[in-house]
């Protein structure tokens, strides 16, 4: 059991999703809107579940 | 099979990349016009899905369902070719869609389904089977035309047609 325990704790880790440090989020919004304005391009939104990869 | 990761990944050299988590936020603190992709149909319920607005955040540009994320670098180079005939600022005033509201086709109000219990809601989108709600927190909702009240269904048929 203590095995799985500790197997668990190291996969689960690697099955979550892990944000680049280029991603906005939510509450960065206005910095995102202001990048996209100086440099004339859209926002992108990804919308997902970050326990999935 | 598409995933977040790489979505991050394609669509970086586009524009900022915003993550919206599905399960924390969902889309009550999102921009209206993020919300509006999102309602529409062809967009499913799967994740990840991308939605694409202005710079300002004034209009919806366009939106990537799961389904057309499964090849996500393609969909990118797509969303790049697309938008150098379209203006991604978005700073024409007549067409801006803001936070008060007139980009709904009605403002929050209240109506009844067929069974007489009210829904407080605005109207983001209708067409004539499906009547998209936004509710006062912001949550995003379809429901069926045929099961509000017949006075609410007239009602909103004659918004349609304006």
């Amino acid at each position: 059991m203590k095995i799985i325990s500790l197997l668990l704790l190291g996969v689960l880790p690697a099955l979550a999703l892990e944000i680049p440090r280029h991603v906005f989020t939510l509450d960065k919004l206005e910095e995102a809107k202001a990048e996209a304005i100086e440099k004339n391009e859209p926002i992108i939104f990804v919308y997902t579940d970050p326990g999935t990869k | 099979m598409a995933t977040s990761s790489e979505a991050f990944k394609a669509f970086k050299s586009t524009g900022p990349v915003v993550f919206i988590d599905s399960e924390k936020e969902g889309l009550e603190k999102a921009p209206k016009p993020v919300a509006k992709i999102r309602s529409q149909s062809h967009m499913g319920n799967t994740i990840p899905m991308v939605m694409v607005t202005t710079a300002d955040l004034s209009k919806g540009l366009k939106g990537f369902s799961y389904k057309q994320l499964s090849d996500t670098r393609k969909a990118a180079r797509t969303l790049k070719k697309e938008i150098k005939e379209m203006d991604v600022v978005g700073s024409s005033a007549n067409e801006e869609e803001t936070a008060s509201g007139s980009s709904l086709l009605a403002e929050e109000q209240v109506w009844t389904n067929a069974d007489g219990k009210a829904i407080t809601a605005a109207i983001l989108l209708a067409d004539e089977a499906t009547v998209t709600f936004q509710m006062p927190n912001g949550k995003v909702v379809a429901y069926p035309l045929a099961k509000l009240s017949a006075s609410s269904q007239e009602d909103i048929k004659a918004l349609m047609e304006k």
